[in-house]
């Protein structure tokens, strides 16, 4: 790779375990040691709250077992609930202000560090007509949130992803005419976003095959007839047919994208993200989506916040969504896109 | 009762045949589609042939023979039409001979800073990567409508309404061993 977004001649996934720990002692170390005091400070917080409800609670109990006036009860139980409530309002603000800090200090950081075209917001995200406009889910969104966004230049590549989490509800009513609410994920992960290297018109979508695959030529039969997608591509390379089911707008652009050395590289893509990805190009743009269940970048609270080994994970999970751009050689400039 | 079972006996056959009949015809347009999709984008390429033969020929005065033998196949190609022996085979030979241009271009420094030739180098990076997806895309439509045409019970269809398989595009070595001409980076698609 080549191009504005390099440090000290290496990029994001060029990174050597060398370098990082260099990094995370001079830089790194003395930002977490001072954060371990916070988290601490948050873990006391959580303490002593436990112990003024479970005090709380006990006096409550003893209260009611030694027969105490009647007129005092209710009082100490309201009391115990309203005290339950405060600490719990104080642990989770106390850890909402320490992971906040953590995020825009170290996380930022070691994006940075990574690439300092690259800019980091800890409650920003993809927006929602980014998500839906990749076409990638098609189901209405009813809740969508993200955090840990990245947004910058790789190389000759603009790149922007982020977590997101999209929900659809469905309501259901008993026998009783209790209505209750339930919330389906549509997608949870990483959801990625670039520049693609080529100019393209109409829309390819690349999903999981799940038809195919478990009902052979009658599933692709099946996957011709799929409601609300456009023609089915097929393609010529039989791996890739196993593991992805492509729809596209036109089917000389859709091959046109989806070179024989790109479906390659998807399909190595999708063995080193160990999952079931989908990808969409549209609009001259590639997106990709990632499921993960995982929380990424997140500081763990119960842990000592100086570990070289917690560290390197963030700059794992970062490295492995600034590779997409390596993993699908979206910095190859020869066409008439530059 | 017995005009309902003679009426789905008579018409039942009727509408299969039907039906496999247009299946066999939308195949077939979807073949001619494709080709005519090659078409276009094979004449883009002839289009870009003249000014690429006279942005490199001031340069590369040694070629003289090459940019001759490409401006007239040029020619001979345009005045062919039609998925025929001669069209492919000429075109074959522009192929080669665009990348044997493309690989002469490396022995001239003073070319490869030239804007309108690596412009050019670009705009046929692009068309023969369209013409190479055009091509796969015809060879999938062939393989659909060969596959009609071949398997049971479409076969009996295409027998009797005269549908024959179709050729497939086959690659010629130039195109097998490059996908497409290297960039000034020397990256590959």
């Amino acid at each position: 790779m080549s191009g504005t977004g390099e440090t000290d001649g290496r990029t994001a996934t060029e990174v050597t375990v060398e370098g990082f720990e260099q990094f995370y002692r001079t830089e790194l170390r003395p930002v977490l040691e001072e954060l371990e005091g916070r988290r601490r400070r948050v873990l006391q917080t959580g303490a002593i709250a436990a112990a003024a409800v479970l005090g709380g609670g006990a006096l409550a109990v003893t209260a009611g077992l030694s027969g105490a006036s009647g007129n005092a009860l209710p009082f100490l139980v309201v009391g115990g609930v309203v005290g339950l409530i405060v600490a719990i309002a104080c642990v989770s603000a106390a850890s909402r202000r320490y992971t906040k800090e953590f995020k825009e200090r170290v996380i930022g950081a070691i994006v940075r560090f990574c690439d300092p075209g690259l800019h980091y917001e800890p409650a920003g995200s993809i927006p929602r007509d980014v998500f839906r406009g990749s076409r990638i889910f098609q189901h209405s969104i009813d809740r969508y949130s993200g955090e840990d966004c990245v947004r910058g230049t790789v190389g000759a590549t603009a790149v922007e992803f982020s977590e997101l989490h999209a929900e659809y509800k469905t309501t259901s009513t008993d026998s009783k005419g209790h209505t209750q609410t339930h919330w389906h994920t549509i997608f949870r992960g990483l959801f990625f976003t670039a520049d693609f290297n080529k100019h393209f018109r109409t829309a390819t979508v690349v999903l999981p095959d799940v038809a195919e695959r478990a009902f052979g030529w009658l599933g692709q039969k099946l996957q011709g007839l799929s409601i609300g997608r456009a023609d089915l591509v097929k393609l010529e390379d039989p791996e890739f047919e196993r593991e992805f089911v492509v729809y596209g707008e036109d089917q000389v652009e859709a091959r046109y994208i989806l070179s024989t050395s790109l479906m390659q590289r998807i399909l190595e893509f999708r063995r080193r993200a160990g999952c079931r990805i989908s990808l969409s190009f549209v609009g001259s743009r590639v997106y990709v989506a990632v499921p993960c269940s995982r929380n990424m970048f997140e500081p763990r609270l119960l842990r000592g916040a100086p570990d070289l080994k917690a560290a390197t994970e963030y700059l794992r999970d970062l490295q492995f969504a600034l590779g997409i751009v390596e993993d699908l050689d979206l910095n190859t400039r020869i066409w008439s896109k530059q | 009762m017995w005009i309902w079972i003679i009426a789905a006996v008579v018409l039942l056959p009727g509408l299969v045949f039907v039906l496999l009949y247009n299946g066999l015809v939308f195949k077939r347009n979807r073949v001619e589609s494709a080709f005519s999709t090659i078409d276009v984008l094979l004449k883009k390429r002839y289009d870009l042939i003249p000014n690429l033969v006279a942005t490199v020929k001031g340069y590369a005065t040694h070629e003289k023979e090459v940019f001759s033998e490409i401006t007239r196949l040029r020619a001979e190609a345009i005045k062919e039409s039609g998925h025929t022996d001669r069209s492919v085979e000429l075109n074959n030979r522009i192929s080669e001979l665009l990348f044997g241009i493309m690989a002469v271009v490396e022995a001239y420094p003073e070319l490869k800073a030239n804007e309108n030739f690596l412009h050019l180098q670009r705009s046929l990076n692009e068309v023969e990567e369209q013409i190479s997806a055009a091509r796969r895309a015809f060879n999938a439509a062939v393989m659909d409508l060969n596959n009609a045409v071949q398997m049971f019970p479409s076969s009996v269809v295409a027998g009797m309404t005269g549908f024959g398989p179709r050729r497939f595009f086959e690659a010629t070595g130039v195109e097998r061993a490059v996908p497409s001409v290297a960039g000034p980076d020397g990256g590959e698609p």
